[in-house]
Parts: C-alpha cells; sequence; structure tokens
C-alpha cells in the first residue's frame, strides 16, 4: 500500500499463534496485502524454529502464548539464528507486563490480537524498516513501560500523539479521581464504559509523566494552585 | 496505767513485806525459846493444863496442874501472854507451886543458836519456800490470773506458816498476823482453784470467797480489838478460823473433784490430778507419820519439823503445772504412786510382823507399824534413785547395744540411698544382721509387689506363709506388731498412704536375741521409710508412664496436623490449577474468539466504509466486543497472571504495582534486594510469594487507608523474604487467633496457612494508628 520495501521486493512473514483459527485469519488478511507474503505458520515453538530457519523470514509475528515456550524466551531463540530477524509480539491478553521485556530482548513491535489489517500490515512496514511500532490501541498499556524506561524517542512519540494538556473529559476524570473515586465509579458517574475512563486515565498519567494515580493527582491539585 | 503500775508496785511491795517480816521474826527467834505451856484461871490461880513437849517449859520439868505464882517477878494476872493468851511466852522467869505444894524457881535460858536453828529453820524455810514459789511463778507467768491468784495464795501460806513459830513465842504482832494471815488463806485458796486452772467463776466460789474475806475481816477486826485491849477471847477465834479454814478446803477439794470428773481429753483433768498428786505427796507423810500418831498417842514416827518440810511439795507442783503448759501423764503417775503406796503398806505389814517373831519387838502397834512403812517407802525411794543412776551409767558405759541398734538403724535410714526396694531390703538385712526381711507392697489399681531378702528369699513356703499372713493383717494392724513366736518374722509392720499399702516382715535376728518393745518405735520409722521409697519409685513409674502415654499422643497430634497441613498446601494447590486453568479455558476460548471477531468487524468495516449507513451498527458491534475482550483480559489477568509463568515474580509483582498505582490512590514503593528480574523459583514458591503480596496490598487498600506502602521482596539463605510496611490505621494483633476462631478475616488466615504450608513463617505486627508490617519468609527449595 504505502511502503513497499525498497527491495521492491515482497516481504516474507511467519504467523506464530497457538490458535489456528487465528492464525488462519491472519494469513487471510495479509494475503490480500500485496507487499506481504505469508512464508509459512506455526502452531508452537518448536514449529517456529525450524519455519524461521527453513523459510528465512523478514518478519515473525509471534504469539506471547504458546503452548511449549513463552513468545519472550523465543525472541532470544530467533535472534541467535538470524539477528537481524524483526519480532513483531502478538498478544490477546493485557501485553503491559511484557513490553518491556519484549523490548529488552530485542522485539521491534508489539500488537493486539483485535488490531485491524491496515495496522497489522503497517507494523509490519515500520519494523521491517527498523522502526519499533507499536498497536494504536495500545497506549492504555504502553504509557508505564515508556515512563519505566524513560527513553525519550518512545516517550516524544507518545507525548506527539497524546499531547501534553488535558483534554475536557479528561480534567473531568481527573476531578473525580482527586475526589478518590474508582474508575469504575467514575464510569458509572459520566454514564460512560469502564474501559474508556481506564484509557483517559492511562493517558492522564502518561501526560503528567508520572506513574502512579495518586502523582497524578497531587500534579493536577498543584497545576490547579498555580 | 495507774492500775496496772499499781499492781505491778503491789507485788514489790508485798514482796519486801514477806522478805522484812520473814528476817525479822526470823532473828527475834533467836532470842528467846518457845516454853509452851498453857494455862487455866482456877480459883483465882493459873494452872497449867498441858505442856508441848516441844517446848522449853516441858523440858524444865513443868507438868499439868502446877500453879504459877510469878512471871520475872509479876503477878500472874498481869503478865501480857497470861492476860491476853493464857500462856506464860515471852518469860525469864517463873515461879510455880507444885500440885504437891512444892515451890519451883525456873529461870529460862537463852536459847541456843544451833538448837534455835535445827528447830527452826525447818519452818521458816517451808515459808519462804511457799513465797519463793509462788514469787519464781508469778515472775515466769505474769500475764496469767492462776500464777497471779496463785503468788497471793502462797504469800499468805507462807506467811501464816513462819509467823506460826513467831506467834507460839508471843513476839510482838505474831499472833495477830498470824491470825490475820491464817485466816486469809482460805478465801485465797478458793479464789486460786475458782480460776485454776481455767477460770470458773461460779455462783459457789464466788460466794465462799465473799464468805471467806468476812471471817478474815472479823479476825482481823477482833485481833485488833484484842490488842487495844478491848476483846478477851482467844479459843472463839481459833475455832472461827478453824471453821474458815475447813470451808475453804472443802471448797477446793469439791473444785478439784469436779475436774477430775471431766472427760479424759480435757487438760484441766490432767492438772487437776496433778495438783491432787501434789498435795497428797505434800500432806500424806505428815498426816501418816505425824498426825496420826500424836492422834493415837503415839510418838510421832517422823518429828512434824521434817514431815512438813514435804509440805512445799505443795507449791512447787502446783507452780511446775502452772508455768508448763504440758504436763505428764497424771493417771500414771497416780497409778504408780498407788503401787508404791500398796507396796509400801504390804511391805511393812510384813516387816512388822517379822520384828514381832524375832522377838525384837514385844508387840504389834501402830508405831512400830508406821515405821515400817517408812522404811519401806525410804527404800522404794531409795531404789528407785539406784535404778535411776544405773540405768544412767550402764546406758553410757556398760550397755552400749541399746545405743549401738538405735545408731545402726539411724545410720541405715540416712545411707538409704537407692529407692530401689530389693537394695534397700538386702541393706537392712545385711546392716541389722536379721535372717531376712519380706516386704510386700500394693495400690488400689491391682499393682502387687513382693521383694524378700535373706531367708525368705530362697523359702518360697516362708514367703507365702508371711504372704497370707499380710492380708489377714494389713486391716488388723495399725502401724507395727510383734508376730507370734510360731511365724518365721518377729515383727510386722504397717505403712499406709492414700491408696499405697505397704508391709514389711522383719525376720529374726541371726544372734537370736528377740527385739524388745523399745526398738519397735525406731523399726517402725526405718520400715516406713523403705515404703516411702517403694511408694514414691511406685509413683515415678506411674507418672514416666503417663508422662510416655502423652508424649505419643502429641506426636499423633502432631502426624495429624502434619497432615492436615499437607492437605492445606495441596488445598491452595487446587485452587490455584483451577484458576490457572479456568483463566487459560477463557483465555483461549471466548477471548481468542471475541479478538478474531472483532478483527473481522474491523475489517468490514474498512470494506464497509464506502456504505456508511452500514457502518453505524459494525462500528457499535465491534465497540461491544471490545469491551467483551478487555473484560475477559481483565478476568484472566486476576484470575491467573499469566506474567507470572511467564516472566517470574519479579515481574508479575511490578505489574502488579502498576496495575494498583493506576488504579488506587496509593504508591508502591517497591525494593527488590539481592533477587535478578528474571531470577526464577518453583512455581510454588512463586505463586505464594505472588498471593501474600497481593492479598496483603488488597488489605492495605481495604482496610489501613494508608496512601503510601514499602513492598520488600529480598533473597537470604535460601529464603524468600517478604514486606509489606504500611501506615495506615492499624489493628489488635491479638485478634487474629479469634478471626481463627470465628471464621472471618479469611485473606489473613489463609495467607498464614499458605506460608506454613509451604514450610515458611509469617508474621503480623501491629498496633493501632501504627501501621501494620506483614512478613514472610518461604524457602525457595
Amino acid at each position: 500500500m504505502v511502503c513497499i520495501d525498497s527491495t521492491d521486493k515482497k516481504v516474507k512473514v511467519l504467523v506464530v499463534d497457538d490458535h489456528v483459527m487465528v492464525a488462519e485469519g491472519t494469513v487471510l488478511l495479509l494475503a490480500t496485502d500485496p507487499g506481504i507474503a505469508v512464508v509459512g505458520t506455526a502452531k508452537n515453538g518448536q514449529e517456529c524454529i525450524s519455519e524461521v530457519k527453513a523459510k528465512k523470514p523478514d518478519v515473525v509475528l509471534l504469539d506471547i502464548n504458546l503452548p511449549d515456550i513463552c513468545g519472550i524466551d523465543l525472541v532470544d531463540k530467533l535472534k541467535e539464528i538470524n539477528p537481524e530477524i524483526k519480532i513483531i509480539m502478538l498478544t490477546g491478553q493485557n501485553p503491559q507486563e511484557y513490553i518491556t521485556v519484549s523490548l529488552d530482548k530485542g522485539a521491534q513491535g508489539f500488537l493486539l490480537k483485535d488490531c485491524s489489517k491496515n495496522e497489522m500490515t503497517q507494523a509490519i512496514f515500520t519494523v521491517n524498516q527498523g522502526n519499533v511500532y507499536f498497536s494504536q490501541s495500545m497506549g492504555i498499556f504502553l504509557r508505564s513501560a515508556v515512563i519505566s524506561k524513560q527513553e525519550n524517542a518512545e516517550r516524544e512519540q507518545i507525548e506527539g500523539l497524546l499531547g501534553r494538556t488535558l483534554t475536557g473529559r479528561e480534567q473531568e476524570i481527573m476531578n473525580f479521581v482527586a475526589k478518590g473515586l474508582h474508575n469504575k465509579e467514575i464510569a458509572a458517574q459520566l454514564g460512560i464504559k469502564t474501559r474508556t475512563v481506564d484509557f483517559h486515565v492511562s493517558n492522564i498519567l502518561l501526560k503528567f509523566g508520572v506513574s502512579s494515580r495518586l502523582e497524578a493527582v497531587l500534579s493536577w491539585t498543584q497545576g490547579d494552585k498555580k | 496505767m495507774f492500775v496496772k503500775m499499781f499492781k505491778r508496785r503491789a507485788y514489790f511491795i508485798a514482796n519486801a513485806v514477806f522478805l522484812l517480816t520473814w528476817l525479822t521474826y526470823f532473828l527475834m527467834l533467836f532470842s528467846h525459846p518457845f516454853i509452851g505451856v498453857n494455862l487455866e484461871r482456877n480459883n483465882n490461880h493459873w494452872t497449867v493444863t498441858n505442856t508441848d513437849p516441844y517446848g522449853e517449859g516441858y523440858k524444865l520439868g513443868i507438868t499439868a496442874g502446877d500453879r504459877v505464882i510469878s512471871i520475872d517477878g509479876i503477878s500472874t494476872e498481869q503478865f501480857p501472854s497470861v492476860k491476853r493468851w493464857s500462856e506464860v511466852e515471852g518469860a525469864n522467869y517463873i515461879e510455880l507451886e507444885s500440885s504437891t505444894g512444892t515451890k519451883k524457881e525456873l529461870i529460862l535460858p537463852k536459847p541456843g543458836i544451833t538448837e534455835t536453828l535445827s528447830e527452826e529453820l525447818p519452818m521458816s524455810l517451808l515459808g519462804l519456800s511457799f513465797w519463793l514459789v509462788g514469787f519464781i511463778t508469778w515472775v515466769k507467768r505474769p500475764f496469767l490470773v492462776q500464777a497471779r491468784s496463785l503468788y497471793w495464795l502462797n504469800w499468805a501460806v507462807g506467811m501464816a506458816i513462819f509467823l506460826a513459830s513467831a506467834s507460839s513465842r508471843d513476839f510482838i504482832l505474831a499472833r495477830e498476823l498470824e491470825a490475820f494471815f491464817f485466816s486469809l488463806v482460805p478465801s485465797l485458796l478458793v479464789n486460786f482453784i475458782s480460776v485454776f486452772p481455767k477460770v470458773r467463776k461460779n455462783t459457789l466460789n464466788t460466794l465462799s470467797i465473799k464468805l471467806l474475806s468476812c471471817v478474815t475481816g472479823l479476825v482481823l477486826i477482833s485481833s485488833l480489838l484484842k490488842v487495844v485491849g478491848l476483846l478477851w477471847i482467844t479459843n472463839e477465834l481459833r475455832s472461827l478460823m478453824l471453821i474458815g479454814a475447813i470451808v475453804g478446803s472443802l471448797i477446793a477439794l469439791w473444785n478439784l473433784i469436779e475436774l477430775i470428773l471431766l472427760p479424759d481429753h480435757k487438760p484441766e483433768k490432767n492438772q487437776a490430778i496433778i495438783v491432787l498428786i501434789g498435795l497428797a505427796v505434800g500432806l500424806l507423810p505428815f498426816a501418816i507419820f505425824t498426825a496420826i500418831p500424836i492422834v493415837v498417842n503415839e510418838i510421832p514416827v517422823l518429828n512434824p519439823r521434817i514431815s512438813a518440810l514435804f509440805v512445799a511439795s505443795v507449791p512447787i507442783i502446783w507452780g511446775y503445772v502452772i508455768v508448763n503448759k504440758y504436763l505428764p501423764d497424771g493417771k500414771r503417775l497416780l497409778e504408780l504412786m498407788l503401787i508404791y503406796s500398796f507396796a509400801g503398806l504390804i511391805a511393812a505389814g510384813f516387816l512388822s510382823y517379822l520384828l514381832v517373831v524375832l522377838r525384837i519387838r514385844n508387840s504389834l502397834n501402830l508405831g512400830v507399824y508406821l515405821l515400817m512403812l517408812l522404811i519401806a517407802m525410804l527404800m522404794f525411794l531409795l531404789l528407785n534413785l539406784i535404778e535411776l543412776a544405773v540405768h544412767r551409767i550402764t546406758g553410757k558405759v556398760v550397755f552400749t547395744t541399746q545405743q549401738e541398734f538405735r545408731k545402726k538403724v539411724d545410720e541405715l535410714n540416712e545411707s538409704l540411698a537407692s529407692i530401689n526396694e530389693e537394695k534397700m531390703v538386702s541393706q537392712i538385712v545385711n546392716e541389722l544382721d536379721l535372717e531376712g526381711v519380706l516386704l510386700i507392697a500394693e495400690d488400689d489399681q491391682g499393682w502387687y509387689l513382693q521383694t524378700a531378702a535373706g531367708r525368705f528369699l530362697e523359702d518360697l513356703k516362708e514367703q507365702e506363709l508371711l504372704e497370707s499372713v499380710y492380708f489377714k493383717a494389713k486391716n488388723r494392724v495399725e502401724t507395727a506388731e510383734f508376730m507370734p513366736a510360731d511365724c518365721p518374722a518377729e515383727v510386722f509392720v504397717k505403712f499406709h498412704s492414700e491408696s499405697f499399702l505397704c508391709g514389711i516382715f522383719l525376720g529374726h535376728r541371726c544372734s537370736h536375741v528377740k527385739f524388745q518393745n523399745w526398738e519397735l518405735p525406731e523399726l517402725t520409722a526405718l520400715c516406713n521409710q523403705v515404703a516411702q521409697r517403694v511408694k514414691a519409685s511406685h509413683d515415678i513409674s506411674r507418672l514416666s508412664r503417663d508422662i510416655n502415654g502423652m508424649a505419643i499422643s502429641i506426636l499423633e497430634t502432631q502426624q495429624k496436623s502434619h497432615g492436615l497441613r499437607n492437605i492445606n498446601k495441596s488445598l491452595f494447590r487446587t485452587l490455584e490449577e483451577g484458576k490457572k486453568a479456568l483463566a487459560r479455558e477463557i483465555h483461549d476460548g471466548p477471548l481468542q474468539l471475541g479478538l478474531d471477531v472483532s478483527r473481522r468487524l474491523k475489517q468490514l468495516s474498512e470494506d464497509l466504509a464506502v456504505h456508511p449507513e452500514k457502518n453505524d451498527t459494525l462500528l457499535t458491534m465491534i465497540d461491544l466486543i471490545e469491551d467483551l475482550n478487555y473484560e475477559l483480559r481483565s478476568v484472566c489477568t486476576s484470575l491467573r497472571p499469566s506474567s507470572l509463568n511467564d516472566l517470574g515474580l519479579i515481574s508479575a509483582v511490578e505489574a502488579m504495582c502498576q496495575q494498583i498505582m493506576l488504579k488506587e490512590l496509593l504508591v508502591i514503593s517497591l525494593e527488590v534486594q539481592s533477587v535478578a528480574r528474571d531470577r526464577r523459583f518453583t512455581e510454588e514458591c512463586e505463586l505464594g510469594a505472588y498471593r501474600f503480596l497481593q492479598e496483603g496490598l488488597n488489605n492495605v487498600i481495604k482496610h489501613s487507608g494508608a496512601s503510601r506502602v514499602e513492598v520488600g521482596i529480598e533473597l537470604f539463605e535460601g529464603n524468600l523474604g517478604l514486606l509489606i510496611r504500611d501506615s495506615g490505621k492499624g489493628f489488635d494483633v491479638t485478634k487474629i487467633d479469634d478471626w481463627v476462631v470465628s471464621g472471618t478475616h479469611f485473606g489473613i488466615i489463609g495467607m498464614r496457612e499458605r506460608i506454613k504450608g509451604l514450610g515458611g513463617d509469617f508474621s503480623i505486627q501491629s498496633k493501632l494508628n501504627q501501621g501494620v508490617t506483614l512478613q514472610a519468609r518461604i524457602p525457595i527449595k
């Protein structure tokens, strides 16, 4: 679509997922993209390693949750086989805990399994060019990992994404947070979903550059005084 | 205070008066002899009625019927002694005419010192001893009313006694004083006996004391009247005093009889008996050896001056009874006295008969008999003294066996080192040179022990015989008994304590010398000591059995609780497995499906972008499904954080802390020491640690109200140390055990059980308003 490999060659992708349905769905989605060639699928770590050795993919879409091995641990092994290989972690779970570790191990991207086809192809192309990609709907999970790492590039990316000042909704939520209400209670008060409140709160923390709700409240009240 | 001082002063004055009077009159005795001539006015003449055989008059040859013409050159009529008492006391020179008409002129010599002393000292000393005994009793027991009344009684009696010699010489005021003191004695006697040995102020005693005091008053008044010369009665006064004395004695005797009739266990009875013995010992010699012969006109066997000395034993014994609380058995003393008396009576009869038969005496008369009685009694006394002396000497020098035996038994008693019955029994056999010893012990729970030594050890027949004797004797014998001659054992000693019963048979001595009565107490004591030790050993073995039983049951309990702990552990494991399975189920099933549906819908909505009217519904659906997936993820994570399995404890805890900080107004400072981020432990250990921290943090959020909490993870000596410390409200730690009972606050209890199940420790420290510190140690193996 947008970014085709400079060598004008299709990006070779390996899909690793123990859920056959998800794997097939992914293959189906990617098959429609002319720049991408799915070279194979694997159901577990063992298959993954042999596939990587045999098919030499450029990008591996790696599910964290595999029956025989944790996807994170597989990153090392794949990097051993091919240091240049790009890995995008794929997870259906709460990805928060995994982000930092995956990045440490050398994974380039992180996608939630319910991402759209566009996002997925964009991620594949981004990492294939040597950049880092995070799922757009991952802001909610991403913040703490980034904050704790304090990696400027990523932080700037996030800040660029979110801006520095709180939106009206965020201010409204922050008032409730300062009163000591929980997300569920705030959601009920505002008549919105808990997930939305969660999303807003994590964005707020990100904007304040803090890692805890309490710090956010402190920053918020101090800011008020100013 | 004043009364008290006066009371004490009264005693001092009484003592001084007594001593002064005594000394004065005693010294006066040397100035004048006792004449002892009684006169009677007859036809204007003073005629001698009788003469005292001890008096100087008798010695000078004055006989009844003589007429006294003048005394000291004064007419008889005018001589004060004759005038007042019809006596010639105080005279130096007497002129008289015998019935035959012969005139005699007698010059009374000054008494010699030796003579006077020999004649008058005994009575004076008797008087003094009465006072002295009273005085000593009072000094020893000044607060006893008995001692005080005895003092006054003895004071008066002593006065009366020593005044007798002075009054017989008609010294100045001596007669009046004697009369007064003599008349005082009965009331004081009744007064004494009414408080002795216990105060018994009944009407009879009170009344008689009053009456006798009146007699004293009467005597005093008439004496005074006599002194001033207004009254000239003599015999009536004597009769009055005598009546008083008789009445007082009878009442005193009645009181004593009352006391003696008391039941045996009353101490008053014994005291009264001893007082009675004192009276007998004091008065009988005088009565038998002096008074009776005089009454029947014989020569007294014993000079009254000597027999009167026995009277001193009366106050001594009375004083003794008052001063001492514990006394010898009066009945036995009485018995002894009766035995000696009867023996004396029989011996005297036999001896006097012998004298007559041997013609040493011509006829059998009372004088001879009494003399023999006196000799016999003296012999008994001598015999007793000799026996006492020999007993003492032999006890020390000649027959040391008694001492030796006692010593042996004492030594044995001390050297019984063992509580082993066999050793003790054979020790007795060896040390005491016995033929054999058999010990039988039993209790009410069917325990039975039989041990023999010496001859009984080999001879089973004898053992059987003694056993049957034991069963017969155990209920009959109190403490110890000599066995009949045909029994192989000589002594049987029984020991009984609570449910424990022990009988010990002591065989004959190897020397064939029989055991004596006096040896029985020592043997009993020794056997009791042995039995006591057997009991102790029996008690110890029973106790140790109990303790063993307890130890076994404790072990069983421990095993049971160990089993419970394992059950507990596997319970938690099952619970975790269940959560894990459920999380996986949700994750692999509905969540994956949801993800897939969501993705396909997104694809569809992109494809349908050109038809916005259909896309609306689709977007709503996508949103709903995303909500669903979000919720499912949360459920999975809270059920079982997959990161714990995948990334290990530290990462999972970090994530948990971040999650909490995001959701709650709580800042967690996590400090990890000497544990690498990717360090992995056993699943059980990681899970335990994770759940501990999770539960602890939940408690902090729910209960503490704190805004900060410290979480620590540390590795030390093969253990994982965990810490959660908040600065919140805290609680009363002592209530935890109540929670166990009431089943509330299961979180903390469960946490504790889980940690213990892993072989670790769990501690909780808190005080109200001082936060809570939870600590756990989990071994990592």
